[in-house]
């Protein structure tokens, strides 16, 4: 039995944070039900005019959707009875918005003291940014993160990434979060309330360099690709278009590893190459090199044949690259699901293999209020005809009445 | 003043002997109320070497980070006697996260499976770079080739120049979060079925989850995303450096318009979509540049948020330690790197009931806590410790 079974998530995630700390609970067995409505859908989904596009997919696979309009005093009632079932309540909302709808967790706490609510937004409820909104990438600028994302050369024009990565390392700490909730119910009976800031967890992956601009104020910069560990060290351009490989060498015994791997040419003779220090003295010198070689081939080429030698090199992975990895496909990582309307879809699968844990639950993720009626009688035992009702009234809603 | 054991993971109990790679899991563990000992070799974790470095001390930041709230012991796991004291103190726990090295001896003996085969409540939780099974499973890996075999590298950077790595250890820290995940998942598991298991995370997964599902997308488009710097999520200049607004729903732009006193050279109904604005990117950054340049970044910020448009501020690391928000909130606390050297570290990630979890004590020193683990936990008697440490194993 999946290690969630018999468990009942309210998911009000958007975007990515929430939905994501809904989908690990709908992998391993909760009931997740994502509480939307066409007037307030999770702006994911409306990247395509169809309401469902790969991004959505994959973020809410597995769970069940409810179209209902919080806003309306009766679908409000409606989910606050949800709520009183639920074991865990999941939202990224601004900070205060879940109050403002009455669904805030001091309110749903006095009805059912066992809930375990988890809350994130960008700034955190406190402080005079509180309530600051934004997206993914709207974290790298506030925590530092997007400032050292360079090289050192560039540190006037910053670059970083269009990447989202906070949300997805925050997802994750908001499932550990009501996870670790759970077996503090299981001790005292009663639920908490979670928080966890984006921009914090962005500032908890570089704290160390943080401290020590606290030590010494001015003294941390973009560093790029180098490393005080060794050289050569970077990404360097390998055949095809945009193709490269990492290489890292550790030590001198993976200095001379490389040099046998090049065919010991010339430029690698110098008796200073030899040790660390050399190396790192003369590292532009060492990557022009080397980048020579690496352009003349395919970058599993530069990875498998220095791999073979022990020295740490792998491809710079796109998609096309990690869809024919054998490796992750031998690992049974890639994830193959029918998504109506887009057909097959390849998704990511948990980092994780357990050795006693069923097989992550994948389904296609739900259309806007799919299950609303399902969800409904499950949760509520209401009948057909109060249904009928509330869907009259426009307080809920399924796809066929959506379009009607 | 907090009171001992009211954090969720009170009562589990973690041993952990990893090595660079996932030192957060046990962090995060820790954090959440799971007491941890930190088993390093007598020389000292690797981790210990890793930089940025204190200025005074020498000693590692890294390592302050990502081991605050553990507790130190040693053990020589390469010696029998290490491997049968590290099983004395593995039937006491319920957590075992290592990182062993793919060719390191010890794995052989201390593989997962064999560790839960002679421990069954025991919950083995192994971070490693590419998983401890298939093709890849022998290959090395740092950091960097991490970050690049996950996917992440290709998409960082600007356009015109070489992929760039992130600050941090950051394929490391998605491991060690996965691990903390994977790690609680199996121990409500045992609630259950009163067994352990082995967990095997993996590093390039780790990653590869955290790249804005740009797989599920090239599996139905055959399309994917290049680096493109800041992208599509423009960053200004401003009169102090820069911002970034990620203009996205037709709010955003009104309200930015209106702020902006409607210009004309705007008011073109093709920038009402994010396409149309996508399409015209030059136009509209320059637009915005002209009118962000004699602002200050932090006060263009609380301006556009105030009118509902998200825009953040680009922060230098100082700019990180000390503005309004992080001082109101606590972002950061005084924690000591080694004692008497006290340093600016994040406070953690997670607010419970409005208090602060994080770290409880800064990182340990070498086998700082040797006494309390072999003596009081495990049992030794006090010249069975001396020899031990007379022989090298402690």
């Amino acid at each position: 039995m999946p290690p969630f079974a018999g468990l009942r998530v309210l998911d009000f995630g958007v975007g990515a944070v929430g939905v994501e700390v809904g989908r690990f609970f709908a992998e391993y067995g909760a009931d997740v039900v994502k509480v939307e409505s066409s007037s307030a859908p999770d702006f994911i989904r409306t990247i395509t005019p169809d309401g469902m596009n790969p991004a959505f997919a994959s973020s809410s696979r597995s769970k069940r959707s409810l179209g209902v309009n919080v806003k309306d005093a009766r679908g409000l009632g409606l989910v606050r009875r949800l709520a009183r079932l639920a074991d865990v309540l999941i939202e990224n909302n601004g900070a205060g918005v879940m109050e403002r709808l009455g669904l805030g967790y001091e309110s749903l706490r006095a009805e059912n003291p066992r809930l375990v609510y988890f809350s994130s937004n960008l700034t955190g409820s406190r402080g005079p940014w509180s309530g600051w909104i934004g997206y993914g990438p709207s974290t790298h600028p506030v925590s530092g993160m997007q400032h050292l994302w360079n090289f050192p050369e560039d540190e006037a024009r910053p670059a970083g990434s269009t990447n989202i990565y906070p949300d997805h390392f925050v997802g994750r700490l908001g499932a550990l979060a009501a996870v670790a909730g759970l077996f503090q119910r299981e001790r005292s009976g009663v639920g908490y309330h979670a928080e966890a800031a984006q921009f914090e967890g962005a500032i908890g992956f570089i704290g160390d360099w943080l401290a020590r601009e606290s030590l010494a104020p001015g003294s941390v910069h973009p560093r790029g690709n180098a490393s005080e560990r060794g050289a050569p060290w970077g990404a360097y351009p390998c055949a095809g278009e945009d193709e490269w490989c990492a290489i890292c060498v550790r030590s001198d015994a993976e200095w001379q590893a490389l040099r046998a791997a090049l065919g010991s040419p010339e430029w690698t003779a110098r008796p200073e190459l030899a040790t660390a220090p050399g190396r790192i003295e003369a590292r532009e010198e060492l990557d022009r090199h080397l980048s020579v070689w690496t352009r003349t081939q395919a970058p599993h080429a530069v990875m498998h044949g220095l791999q073979a030698r022990g020295i740490p090199a792998a491809a710079l992975h796109h998609p096309a690259h990690e869809l024919a990895d054998p490796h992750l496909r031998a690992r049974g990582y890639l994830q193959t699901f029918e998504q109506p309307p887009l057909g097959r879809m390849v998704a990511e699968g948990p980092a994780f293999r357990a050795s006693d844990l069923p097989a992550p639950i994948q389904r296609a993720a739900p259309m806007l209020g799919e299950h609303t009626r399902e969800v409904c009688r499950d949760w509520l035992a209401l009948s057909e005809a109060e249904l009928d009702a509330l869907f009259a009234q426009g307080v809920i809603e399924e796809p066929a009445r959506r379009a009607s | 003043m907090e009171q001992p054991g009211t954090r969720p993971l009170a009562g589990i109990s973690v041993v952990d002997a990893t090595d660079e790679k996932g030192e957060l899991c046990a962090r995060l563990l820790a954090d959440l109320g799971a007491d941890v000992v930190r088993l390093e070799p007598p020389a000292g974790a690797a981790a210990r070497r890793l930089p940025p470095f204190s200025p005074a001390s020498a000693a590692s930041l890294s390592f302050a980070l990502r081991n605050a709230g553990k507790r130190g012991a040693t053990l020589d796991l390469a010696s029998p006697t290490g491997r049968a004291l590290l099983a004395r103190l593995l039937a006491r726990v319920d957590v075992f996260v290592e990182s062993f090295a793919p060719a390191d001896p010890a794995l052989a003996e201390l593989a997962g499976e064999q560790l839960v085969a002679s421990h069954p409540r025991l919950i083995v939780t192994s971070i490693s770079d590419f998983g401890r099974f298939g093709p890849h499973a022998h290959y090395v890996g740092t950091e960097l080739t991490g970050f690049a075999v996950g996917g992440m590298m290709y998409r960082s950077g600007a356009a015109e120049r070489p992929p760039v790595a992130a600050p941090g250890l950051f394929a490391y820290d998605a491991a060690g979060v996965h691990g903390a995940l994977a790690t609680v998942l199996a121990l409500w598991q045992r609630l259950r079925t009163g067994r352990g298991q082995h967990l095997d995370v993996s590093v390039q997964e780790s990653v590869s989850n955290f790249s804005d599902w740009s797989l599920p997308g090239y599996s139905v488009s055959g399309q994917m995303g290049h680096r493109s710097g800041a992208g599509i999520y423009s960053l200004y200049p401003c009169a102090d450096g820069f911002v970034r607004g990620i203009i996205l729903v037709k709010h955003h732009w009104h309200a930015l318009l209106d702020w902006m006193g409607n210009p004309s050279e705007l008011a073109d109904p093709a920038l009402e979509t994010l396409i149309g604005r996508i399409m015209q990117q030059k136009r509209v950054d320059a637009a915005l540049a002209a009118f962000f340049a004699d602002k200050k970044k932090i006060e263009i910020a609380s301006e556009a948020q105030r009118r509902g448009i998200p825009v953040t501020p680009l922060l230098r690391p100082g700019e990180v330690l000390a503005n309004d928000h992080t001082l109101a909130r606590g972002t950061f606390r005084e924690l000591e790197v080694v004692p008497g050297e006290p340093a600016s570290f994040p406070s953690g990630f997670f607010e419970i009931d409005g208090e602060r979890v994080g770290p409880r004590e800064r990182a340990p020193l070498l086998g700082e806590h040797n006494r309390e683990i072999w003596v009081e936990r495990v049992g030794l008697a006090e010249p069975e410790l001396e020899a031990l440490r007379a022989q090298g194993v402690i």
